[in-house]
């Protein structure tokens, strides 16, 4: 009969309607399905099956068919927990996001090759190398020609690839860069953020968005002069 | 003081009230039956949709009202097998009450019992009155013109959070897609799940033909520039999208179980269930099969007072006290009005939004407020109005602002979405939204396969997004049953990818995963949302021949006249190879010759260093490849300068590429006279790159000592000069020897 129960309730039968099917009580139905559903639960944890991802040569030989690009990027196995969760992406990304007027939340993924790069330059193993994140304030000022109001940093510890960034100040435009901290003193970027705005958390006397909002509303500028989080995102970014 | 209602309309009132009710749940619906979450459905129909569409029929007139209904709420109403459940929820409740009428009660308990026995049958009724599907009921009233209907983004992502312009535009455009297909027509406003608003967010409402969303109160005192009204009337974001704000000090005096009515002690207690006050002998039946206990909805106790002993629900004393707190609650709205009378253009409006499962789900005795309060309103001369109709009347009185990212959840902001205890969720949910935008871009096949597929890709990610998922890990109450469910629909996508680059998918397993969670038709979900012009131009426009065994380049400066690096380049792309150029400059790109020459910068704050300043200037070399190896194959790279030779490596390294480097000089002839630690490094890294290069050309002839002697390169050096016409002829390619 358990067979039979089995295959009802993959059929998404409730156990009244089995019940009625298998001309039996309800009872009967309900007492053999925990004890199986238990019987499940009693059996040693077997690890997760995961299927990797096979690595797939590039289309390029055989794609006559012109509205496919062929897929040079091969997507790597990658790492996976209990779950079947990757626990690393082969990507490098920094990205913040707000959770409060004071705290940023910020995660990052760095590739193989980044870390290869750095090992390559640096002669050492990327467990050697001091990490640390930069908390830039780029609030109204252009960062990609080395402005920045100020700026601070910390260590982080090893195997961590999140941080939750605080205190931060509100109404207040931030980059956060990943980095290593070399011994000769500088701070070399690995990864960096796209820029992010903290809210305000107050009533504003003398703000900063009149004059932004009015250049925007009244058409003289292209683009609103202010930060958007969600902005396109192409994958070909950088290819022209 | 109750006014005649002729006289009421004479004394109308100066000011608005706008409510706003939002219904939603997570999509939960299982094919597998006895599902625990299922039953949150059946608690909504019966505590809070029905009950609700019973006091809109009452008073069967403009009401004002404006019902957000979710996509998965209407996509489980619409759903034959959770109504046939329900049903059956319904008839086992009802047995369930008979079994209990059968045995000894206190008479307050068999009256509670007597009421939910009518009412269940009352359910029942009208449930199927409207043939299963409540959504025809909602139709049915706003064809009426007794409600306003609008609705929410598809599975209710919190979209600050999210990584892509696209993904915030799925969530919405979707939503409205399979609310039309339900409702036949495109509301103009659209619940932001969580109230949740980020600048640019409006952008995207406004492109998709949304003119009004909600915010908290906060969102709208905060603004810049400060708008005049406070939260007396919205603000125009600005992309122009009308923001209406939370009224907060009206809003409390329903919602808060501490200062608000739900408190009172007449009012039905929320955590006393039948189902816990039974052995559970008698209660078996209709418990989980497993053996789990859990509520049956008949809650037979009021609240009391602040005390664990619980006196019997008397439901003629709670609806009295709903007519009390209706009077009460109009004649506060009244005063709060008539405080603010001074204000015009437009006059004051109070905005009053809710989840729809407060009233009934959480305060039972909710909808009966509700209704008596409607009735109140008009005694008091309070028009009721909806936000679209406000906007007919005031869009010119509205001024625009800059509203930072803000939500109505816990402190104001995004506390609950983004806590220890779920942020590890975030970046898969990024990894999709980068994939998806990848996949679209790559598949441009339009046949009927790639296109289930990309929409079954699309669907995962929805699922996954839902903002229900943080929410509940931050409550940590069927905090696994989240979990899982999110997990699940990320491993979902992976495998559905997995097939689709394999070309393992078939239409029959696309349409059993969808009946796994048949939520959204196909035709709701627009297969390429994720694709932007310039992915489309790339993808399908680009030449394509210029993908394949390519020749990747990398020099500093590519127009110094004393290195041959421009002239090779020129020479190759005559002879039709495909060479890319990374070099360091200005100019991102530029086609030159039939060489494709990109210019990359070091930005930033500045280095002290110079070797630290070339590892920066590595890193941007190396991100320049990356992005070209999206799409371009490459056979061979070859590195010009030693500052760009740890980049140069680190690619022929990880992409099995053969590395050809050409030297003008060595560090040794460069800095003769210097031993310091950059020059130890410098000579260090070149010595590296050219043991691992397939060929090492000389420009000149004098450096082949150093190259030979103090590098101890194995392989000879060659003489570039001699090698001009083939210069990859000695070249093995590992990866096509491998």
């Amino acid at each position: 009969m358990l067979e039979q129960i089995i295959k009802l309730k993959e059929q998404g039968l409730t156990t009244k309607q089995i019940a009625a099917q298998l001309d039996t009580t309800e009872g009967k139905i309900k007492y053999a399905w925990t004890k199986y559903r238990k019987s499940l639960t009693e059996q040693p944890l077997v690890a997760l099956k995961v299927e990797s991802k096979t690595v797939k040569q590039t289309k390029k030989s055989t794609a006559p068919v012109l509205d496919v690009v062929p897929s040079v990027q091969v997507v790597p196995s990658l790492e996976r927990d209990a779950f079947g969760m990757a626990t690393h992406y082969e990507d490098d990304i920094i990205h913040a996001i707000v959770q409060s007027p004071t705290a940023l939340y910020v995660y990052w993924e760095l590739s193989e090759l980044s870390k290869q790069l750095l090992e390559t330059h640096y002669h050492t193993t990327f467990d050697s190398f001091r990490k640390e994140l930069r908390i830039i304030d780029v609030t109204l000022v252009e960062y990609e020609q080395g402005q920045a109001n100020r700026t601070y940093q910390f260590e982080l510890p090893e195997m961590t690839n999140a941080w939750f960034v605080r205190p931060v100040a509100p109404n207040t435009t931030y980059i956060i860069e990943w980095g290593i901290q070399t011994i000769d003193g500088d701070f070399v970027p690995v990864l960096r953020s796209k820029p992010v705005e903290t809210p305000r958390d107050e009533p504003v006397t003398d703000g900063r968005f009149a004059e932004v909002v009015h250049h925007w509303q009244y058409g003289e500028v292209e683009q609103p002069e202010w930060v958007e989080v969600l902005r396109p995102y192409s994958y070909f970014d950088r290819v022209r | 003081m109750e006014l005649e209602r002729g006289k009421g309309r004479e004394a109308m009132r100066k000011g608005y009230f706008s409510l706003v009710l939002h219904a939603h749940l997570p999509y939960i619906r299982h094919e597998e039956a006895h599902r625990l979450e299922e039953r949150w459905m059946y608690e909504a129909i019966s505590e809070t949709y029905i009950p609700l569409l019973w006091e809109v029929d009452r008073l069967s007139r403009p009401l004002g009202w404006t019902v957000s209904i979710s996509p998965p709420v209407i996509e489980m109403l619409a759903d034959p097998l959770i109504q046939e459940r329900y049903i059956e929820h319904i008839e086992d409740t009802l047995r369930l009450i008979r079994q209990e009428l059968e045995r000894e009660l206190a008479q307050k308990e068999r009256d509670a019992l007597l009421f939910y026995q009518d009412r269940y049958q009352d359910l029942l009724n009208t449930f199927l009155h409207w043939e299963k599907d409540l959504n025809r009921a909602f139709r049915h009233y706003k064809e009426q013109g007794y409600l306003d209907l609008i609705t929410c983004t598809a599975t209710h992502g919190f979209s600050p959070h999210m990584l892509s312009e696209q993904a915030a535009r799925s969530e919405i455009q979707t939503g409205l897609n399979c609310f039309e297909r339900h409702y036949g027509f495109r509301p103009s406003g659209l619940w932001m799940p969580e109230c949740a608003y980020t600048p640019g967010l409006d952008r995207i409402l406004y492109e998709e033909g949304i003119r009004y969303t909600f915010v908290d109160e906060h969102s709208i005192l905060n603004a810049d520039p400060s708008p005049k009204h406070g939260i007396g009337a919205p603000v125009y974001s600005p992309h122009g999208v009308a923001l209406f704000p939370r009224d907060q000090i009206i809003s409390g005096k329903i919602w808060s179980s501490v200062i608000g009515y739900p408190g009172h002690p007449d009012y039905r207690e929320f955590y006393r269930d039948l189902a816990y006050d039974r052995e559970w002998d008698q209660i078996a039946e209709f418990m989980h099969p497993e053996g789990l206990r859990y509520d049956t909805g008949l809650k037979l106790h009021r609240v009391t007072g602040e005390t664990d002993q619980k006196d019997y629900y008397v439901r003629d004393w709670a609806w009295q006290r709903t007519s009390e707190h209706a009077a009460d609650f109009a004649q506060a709205l009244g005063e709060h009005l008539d405080a603010h009378q001074g204000q015009d253009f437009p006059p004051f409006l109070v905005t009053a939004p809710f989840d729809a499962e407060l009233f009934g789900h959480w305060w039972f005795e909710g909808p009966d407020f509700l209704g008596k309060a409607m009735e109140r309103l008009e005694d008091q001369g309070i028009e009721s109005i909806s936000p679209a109709i406000f906007l007919e009347r005031h869009f010119q009185d509205i001024d625009t602002a800059h509203v930072a990212m803000g939500t109505w959840g816990r402190k104001g902001y995004a506390e609950v979405w983004i806590n220890e205890r779920n942020d590890w969720m975030i970046r898969h949910l990024h990894q999709l939204e980068k994939r998806l935008a990848g996949i679209v871009a790559r598949n441009r096949h339009q046949d009927a396969l790639t296109v289930k597929a990309k929409r079954q890709l699309i669907r995962e990610y929805l699922l996954a997004v839902s903002s229900d998922w943080p929410f509940i890990l931050d409550g940590q109450t069927t905090a696994q049953y989240a979990a899982n469910r999110f997990r699940e629909h990320i491993l979902r996508f992976e495998e559905t990818e997995r097939r689709l680059d394999a070309e393992e998918l078939t239409v029959e397993w696309l349409d059993d995963r969808y009946r796994e969670y048949p939520f959204l038709q196909d035709s709701d979900i627009e297969p390429d949302v994720f694709l932007t012009a310039h992915d489309y131009y790339v993808a399908v426009k680009r030449e394509k021949s210029w993908n394949t065994d390519a020749i990747l380049l990398f020099v500093r400066q590519y127009d110094a006249s004393d290195r041959p690096a421009s002239e090779l380049a020129r020479r190759l792309a005559a002879a039709g190879e495909n060479v890319y150029v990374v070099t360091e400059h200005l100019e991102a790109y530029r086609f030159e010759e039939g060489v494709h020459v990109y210019g990359v910068q070091v930005t930033g704050l500045p280095l002290v260093q110079t070797y630290n300043q070339l590892a920066a200037l590595n890193l941007a070399f190396l991100r320049q490849a990356q992005a070209l190896s999206k799409i371009v194959d490459f056979a061979v790279i070859h590195n010009f300068n030693m500052e760009t030779a740890s980049a140069a490596q680190a690619i022929a390294k990880i992409k099995e590429l053969p590395l050809v480097s050409n030297v003008y000089d060595v560090e040794s002839e460069r800095s003769p006279d210097r031993s310091g630690g950059l020059v130890v490094a410098l000579k260090r890294l070149e010595g590296d790159a050219l043991r691992q290069s397939a060929v090492v050309y000389l420009e000149r002839e004098e450096s082949r000592h150093g190259v030979e002697q103090e590098y101890h390169v194995e392989k000879k050096p060659l003489r570039f000069e001699e090698n001009l016409e083939k210069p990859y002829q000695h070249v093995t390619n590992p990866k096509k020897n491998g």
